[in-house]
């Protein structure tokens, strides 16, 4: 299950938008929209996939060292949560697909 | 951004106890004909200056020193502005901090009040000599649970015993129940 963070950004329907650190290994994608549960839930180095817009994503990630989120469903990031994740080192995607269909893609290799 | 609001509301009532507030009042209204749900908790903290109150929604302040991010404040923040809602917070430096919430009740990502006698429960258990006050408004009804008030009437006995537990638990069970 484990992929290369700069191997999935080089996906075509993924925006990068803020690169952290892309030399990472990313254990596997985690997706949840309940901030408390994925403090209470999320392992590290995985890939958070989500639809919460708000810096406390970012608060999250960087207390549980997820190194990159993933915006699905067309959701674009708050200029606020973009420059929290930029001083954070964050990386940050987004998608108009949806996390479904965007790991479906991705594990199939159609890139 | 809890499962429940009355997981930010012990939130908010553990913040109050670490600010070394020995007073508590907790009201909660649930008005559904003008479609809103108010929280407010009043403590008699230490409470914050400006810049405090301030950082006070920012994901990345914390007073603990261990973790560089505190969230509770924020995550209840957002779960109301969510909901066409706000958190508003005013505190005075020695005097205490009042905290504000707001949400609109028919919203479809607010989240369920949840389990408000167990939430209280757990605080009281945690924190023998809190003096709690407990307001509920449901449209016209209300609903009124004062600790210190129960603390006289057991005249001694400990509040937690697992007794005076099991009563204030069904109490404000029946309490709550007899305001739907």
């Amino acid at each position: 299950m484990e992929f290369d963070l700069r191997e999935f950004t080089e996906n075509s329907n993924i925006d990068l938008v803020n690169d952290g650190d892309l030399n990472i290994k990313i254990s596997k994608p985690y997706i949840c929209d309940l901030l408390s549960h994925v403090m209470s839930n999320a392992e590290e180095n995985v890939l958070w996939i989500t639809v919460q817009n708000n810096s406390n994503i970012v608060a999250v990630a960087s207390l549980l060292n997820i190194p990159a989120i993933l915006l699905v469903e067309g959701v674009k990031i708050n200029p606020d949560v973009l420059q929290a994740a930029i001083q954070e080192n964050i990386t940050i995607l987004e998608t108009d697909l949806s996390a479904f269909d965007v790991l479906k893609n991705f594990f199939n290799g159609d890139r | 951004m809890m499962r429940e609001i009355s997981l930010h509301i012990l939130d908010i009532i553990e913040n109050s106890i670490t600010a070394r507030a020995n007073k508590i009042k907790l009201t909660i209204e649930e008005n559904i004909e003008r479609d809103y749900l108010k929280v407010k908790i009043v403590d008699n903290g230490c409470g914050m200056d400006k810049d405090e109150v301030k950082m006070s929604t920012d994901p990345f302040y914390t007073k603990r020193q261990i973790r560089r991010v505190g969230l509770g404040i924020s995550l209840f923040k957002t779960s109301a502005e969510n909901c066409n809602g706000y958190l508003k917070i005013s505190s005075k430096k020695r005097f205490g901090t009042k905290v504000e919430v707001f949400y609109q009740y028919s919203h479809i990502d607010r989240q369920p009040l949840g389990d408000i006698s167990s939430t209280l429960v757990t605080a009281i258990l945690g924190h023998e000599d809190l003096s709690l006050y407990y307001k509920h408004i449901r449209n016209d009804k209300s609903f009124v649970f004062d600790l210190d008030a129960v603390r006289e009437e057991l005249d001694g006995v400990p509040l937690n015993n697992p007794e005076v537990v099991c009563w204030i638990k069904g109490y404000l069970k029946s309490g709550l129940d007899d305001l739907k």
